[in-house]
């Protein structure tokens, strides 16, 4: 980002994590490796004292970037401040030296805590390191430090076995906290608990932020624990930032179609819960081959269409549905069900087939633009002619989203909410008009 | 006569520790095409249950008494051919984990038809072409390429369709979906809840739906019951149950979940964690965490009663908790607040401790 506050304590700039697919030495000599973009061209700031949440799917990319800010992994490209100093560059010697600040709290609190040492050494194990305390005081330490998560200080002795989930999660936060770190990143702490051990252990990351003034990026798939316990909120697709801002800008209501999404696929503790429930179709494509343009234009309700059509919202979707279709089908019977088990695709009559694809995709028998009834129906026949490349090759043409063709800018919509998606450009020029000429600039 | 009855299930575990008694004298039943949820913390017994219905408790653990009649035949007392010929056939399971639940060594298509070829005599041709509607039925896009993809090849989102088409093969009377979205995305998730909701009343099919998150059993189910430690705590209609909570562990449970659009500070918290089923508190299990807790918990255990106390002898709404029977002083002392106009509601339970 070009603008930076005072405060901001953590600064990632156009950071990318790319994975090699490529296993071994013959994929790699034949180039067939490819790469997926878990972590592709992240900004972000982290401000001291408050905490940034970052929700998405699973395998956008989450946990990558968590990771690579703290250099766990090291990242493709891009920097990472840490205060003024550049993560990405300093000497493994420093690095070690600036972890004292920079704390990880994983997610599998099973996983996460070596079963042969006691709790007592697994606190003590990063006092050993950065050779903060030892003999006497060492024990003191520890014995306060799992007082300050709820445990008792007797329990020093005991192994991770003889704990439960909610319990090693504390012991991982007094890990963590051992280092009077300034940082911690939060990786999922509390998906693997129970709700009623969830809410304790929520309130103590809070409670403790207060305590020592600690600053989290707060990593989670769940948007209601991401809401409570965000100041700000970074909303994750494939790999890029759909969308951040503060808490209530980006929930309250949601501008960005995928935070919409996320939002109401939340099942609300209320049954006599009456809100339309926006079901997004598939799931997150995959990131090696993303999606052209803005990522998020496969799966978007929202999907804008081209000025020269009138079609509804839902009409549009679906030539889009079809369209992508189309491009990845083998055989028109893939397009089309049939309720009758064995009818051969291929024997039906042009009407049939026509009738059987718009059911399918849920399009009227004529949509309501002219001009794209016209280009829809002659793909059907080149449909019907089984040459699906051809109709592919119409469809593609004639229906492309603003969307597919570039991907978006980061629109900004407030001091500190930037949306990446075109619904949202107009909003931005104006917010620029309006006398803020620092604009987000990218690429 | 309901289609499934379970009276005074007693399940227990010989462990080395001592003896586990993960279902504590379980009864309720469900009706022909109702979903029917079961709710509770990890270690409540939600899973056990289950099992239980299918016969598949394994050693170490025992169903040591109680009934359990499925169309009025009594399971338990069935031999081990009879009740395969009900397993996977009239009561079908959704597991949780739908990766561990198929076979990675043969493909998806050929697990789902093998039910069929067992169950219904299909030949392999039928089974398949069965099979392949299915897989379309739980909308797995190009259902008849990805016959024989394997598991690994599937999403996990698909892989639980997979599951579900497998449970849906033989066209069940009951279907017991084990926390069957846990490991799922909310998108998924949604899509996955509704397809159940669409396949049962679809097959009209009963649902024994068991999760942890009260937000799914608010979207699909019919009646519900808390469980803790074992023990049911709180059985009610759905709507009941979140509106009018009679059980302090259910209040608890629901104060504790964040929610989008409400701003509390901190959360409602229930104090401390499940108990070892080992050594389970005397009197109420729930006594050392519930914050209404007297002394008369400690010594007296509560049983299910009618908590509306309306006198009806079939009560929907019962609860475990010495309030309704008049011993406990002080009274329970909570508040359920809805706040908001329809769209924008948030139920909210208050402990005023």
């Amino acid at each position: 980002m070009s603008e930076r506050t005072e405060e901001s304590i953590l600064r990632v700039e156009g950071l990318k994590k790319y994975y090699d697919t490529s296993s071994g030495f013959i994929d790699s000599l034949l180039g067939r490796g490819r790469s997926v973009k878990a972590v592709d061209d992240v900004d972000l700031e982290l401000r001291e004292g408050e905490t940034l949440g970052v929700v998405g799917e699973s395998g956008c990319g989450k946990t990558t970037l968590g990771r690579s800010i703290l250099r766990l992994i090291k990242p493709t490209d891009g920097t990472v401040y840490y205060r003024d100093e550049e993560l990405t560059a300093v000497s493994n010697v420093r690095l070690r030296r600036l972890k004292k600040d920079l704390q990880y709290i994983f997610q599998d609190p099973f996983a996460s805590l070596n079963p042969r040492l006691t709790v007592g050494d697994i606190i003590g194990e990063p006092l050993d390191v950065h050779d903060l305390a030892d003999g006497e005081e060492r024990t003191e330490r520890i014995g306060e430090l799992l007082e300050t998560v709820g445990l008792n200080a007797s329990h020093t002795r005991r192994y991770p076995h003889e704990f439960s989930g909610g319990q090693r999660q504390r012991i991982g936060i007094a890990r963590a906290l051992a280092v009077d770190p300034e940082v911690i990143v939060c990786d999922e702490p509390v998906s693997a608990l129970d709700v009623s051990v969830q809410a304790q252990i929520l309130n103590l990351l809070e409670d403790l932020q207060d305590e020592f003034g600690l600053s989290y990026i707060f990593i989670a798939h769940d948007l209601s624990v991401v809401e409570h316990i965000s100041d700000r909120v970074a909303v994750m697709y494939l790999g890029e930032i759909a969308e951040v801002g503060t808490t209530e800008e980006v929930f309250s209501p949601p501008h960005h179609p995928y935070t919409e999404a996320l939002l109401s696929a939340i099942p609300e503790p209320d049954p006599l819960w009456e809100d339309e429930q926006i079901t997004l179709p598939g799931t997150v494509p995959s990131p090696i081959d993303p999606p052209s343009g803005c990522r998020f234009h496969t799966r978007c309700p929202r999907i804008i269409q081209p000025d020269d059509y009138e079609l509804t919202q839902a009409e549009w979707r679906s030539i889009v549905d079809l369209k992508l279709q189309t491009g990845d089908a083998e055989s028109v019977g893939s397009l089309a069900t049939t309720e009758e088990e064995s009818v051969e695709l291929s024997s039906l009559t042009r009407d049939r087939l026509d009738e059987l694809i718009r059911s399918e995709y849920s399009l009227p028998r004529r949509v309501s633009d002219e001009q794209a009834e016209e280009v829809l129906s002659s793909a059907i026949d080149r449909l019907h002619a089984g040459e699906i490349a051809d109709a592919n090759e119409r469809l593609d043409s004639a229906f492309v989203s603003p969307c597919e063709r570039r991907p978006p800018d980061q629109y900004r919509t407030g001091d500190a909410h930037r949306i990446a998606c075109f619904l949202y450009e107009e909003e931005n020029d104006e917010h620029d008009s309006a006398g803020r000429a620092d604009a987000v600039v990218e690429d | 006569m309901a289609l499934l009855e379970v009276e005074d299930l007693t399940v227990e575990f010989y462990t080395q520790e001592g003896v586990v008694t993960a279902a504590d004298g379980l009864s309720y039943r469900i009706e022909s095409g109702e979903t029917f949820g079961v709710v509770g913390e990890s270690g409540a017994g939600k899973s056990v249950t289950a099992l239980s219905l299918m016969r598949l408790i394994e050693s170490p653990g025992r169903i040591t008494s109680g009934e359990i009649r499925f169309k009025g035949q009594d399971i338990l007392g069935m031999t081990e051919q009879e009740v395969r010929s009900i397993r996977g056939n009239e009561i079908a399971m959704v597991f949780q984990d739908a990766q561990t639940a198929l076979n990675p060594v043969y493909s998806v298509g050929e697990q789902i038809a093998e039910a069929m070829r067992h169950h219904l005599g299909y030949d392999d041709r039928e089974a398949k072409e069965r099979t392949i509607q299915l897989l379309d039925t739980v909308n797995i896009p190009e259902a008849e390429s990805r016959y024989s993809d394997y598991p690994h090849e599937f999403s996990g989102g698909m892989q639980q369709r997979a599951v579900i088409a497998m449970a849906l093969s033989c066209d069940p009377d009951l279907l017991i979906c084990d926390e069957p979205t846990t490991a799922l995305d909310v998108t998924i998730e949604a899509q996955i809840l509704a397809e159940i909701e669409e396949l049962a009343e679809e097959f009209d099919t009963a649902v024994q739906l068991i999760t942890h998150d009260l937000g799914v059993i608010a979207e699909v189910c019919d009646r519900v019951m808390v469980m803790y430690a074992g023990k049911p705590v709180e059985k009610a209609p759905v709507e009941e149950l979140y509106y009018d909570p009679k059980h302090p562990y259910t209040v608890g449970l629901m104060s504790s979940i964040p929610r989008v659009g409400d701003d509390r500070d901190r959360l409602q918290t229930i104090p401390g964690t499940m108990p070892d089923l080992v050594e389970l508190p005397t009197g109420c299990s729930f006594h050392p965490r519930c914050p209404f807790a007297e002394e008369v918990c400690t010594r007296k255990q509560p049983s299910l009663i009618d908590a509306d106390r309306d006198g009806t002898l079939d009560a929907d709404h019962v609860a475990a908790c010495l309030e309704y029977t008049g011993d406990l002083t002080e009274g329970l002392d909570y508040e359920v607040v809805v706040e908001g106009s329809d769209e924008e509601r948030v139920v909210e339970e208050d402990q005023n401790v």
